[in-house]
């Protein structure tokens, strides 16, 4: 099979250097993007499965090269095969053991603060009747304690599997929002949605605790 | 007060449930030129957005302490890979 990349590719070179064989090409974007692919995997499914269906990405990788066509970077391919197969799984796994939410991914689209907490005496609904609680004012500095890590964690593992991915991808991984895009196949104003409202469940679990 | 109600209101430009909405579009500088000005004016006058602001940009910084930096850095069978990638190279 003859490989139709164009060779402006950002990476073009990777590319052909992997449908060569290459092993020091395929070490390099082994360390760049095993550590991100096995925390997403881990996210869906317990340890031992994720590292497998890691291993399995990597082996899809390598056989199905030729047929990367350039429409998104490398790195998008290589997480949409990884997603593909976990996300199947894990709905698998979820019938005999539930271990996380795989869905349903729709969303009863909830305010980002509870409309209660928006009722000033003097302008009415909609606004703040006084700020919240700010969190480095909390008592003892517990801010950024293991226990509220702990806490943060357990919210993004909590978070419907949409709303997980993007916030893995933007808050922990550090990708743009194009790459998020790209990887996921949503629309920008999809993933900011998504983010946002992933981002604001975790924002309510810091505060639940910190309270 | 009505007049300085009214007077605040304007003031304020949108109501902060909606300005609570926009915070992520804000922080990836993705809000229309128009919707952008509104905000900051709100967030300028309004303390309880302020928190909220602050609150999501320390969540986003908590999120990204929660990284497991202690995932392997290579898959479980790089030997297997190996194997599979010598076989291109005969192809
Ligand atoms: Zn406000």
């Amino acid at each position: 099979m003859t490989n139709v990349l164009p060779p402006n590719h950002p990476d073009a070179g990777t590319v052909a250097a992997l449908g060569r064989g290459d092993r020091e090409a395929f070490t390099c974007i082994v360390t760049e993007l095993n550590p991100g692919l096995t925390r997403l995997a881990r996210s869906y499914v317990p340890e031992a499965l994720a590292d497998e269906i890691v291993q399995e990405t990597w082996m899809a990788v390598i056989k199905s090269i030729e047929t990367f066509q350039g429409r998104s970077s490398l790195k998008s391919w290589i997480y949409r095969i990884m997603l593909n197969k976990v996300r199947t799984l894990a709905v698998r796994e979820a019938k005999i053991v539930p271990f996380t939410s795989v869905g349903p991914q729709t969303d009863d689209a909830r305010p980002s603060v509870e409309p209660e907490r928006l009722m000033n005496p003097d302008l009415g609904q909609g606004y703040w009747p006084e700020a919240p609680v700010r969190w480095h004012t909390a008592p003892d500095e517990r801010v950024e304690t293991k226990e509220t890590l702990e806490r943060v964690h357990a919210a993004i593992q909590a978070l419907p599997a949409a709303q997980r991915e993007v916030v893995a991808m933007r808050d922990i991984e550090g990708w743009s929002a194009e790459e998020v895009c790209n990887a996921l196949g949503i629309s920008s104003v999809n993933q900011r949605v998504l983010l946002h409202r992933g981002r604001v469940a975790v924002r309510e679990a810091v505060e639940e605790y910190l309270s | 007060m009505t007049d300085d109600q009214e007077f605040i209101k304007n003031d304020l430009r949108i109501a902060c449930a909606d300005a609570v909405e926009l915070v992520t579009d804000y922080l990836d500088d993705a809000l229309a030129p128009r919707d952008l000005d509104d905000f900051q004016v709100h967030l300028g006058l309004c303390e309880g957005c302020q928190v909220f602001v602050d609150q999501i940009r320390k969540t986003v910084t908590l999120t990204s302490q929660t990284q497991d930096l202690t995932v392997p850095v290579e898959p479980a069978n790089m030997d297997a890979l190996f194997a599979a990638l010598d076989e291109k190279r005969t192809d």
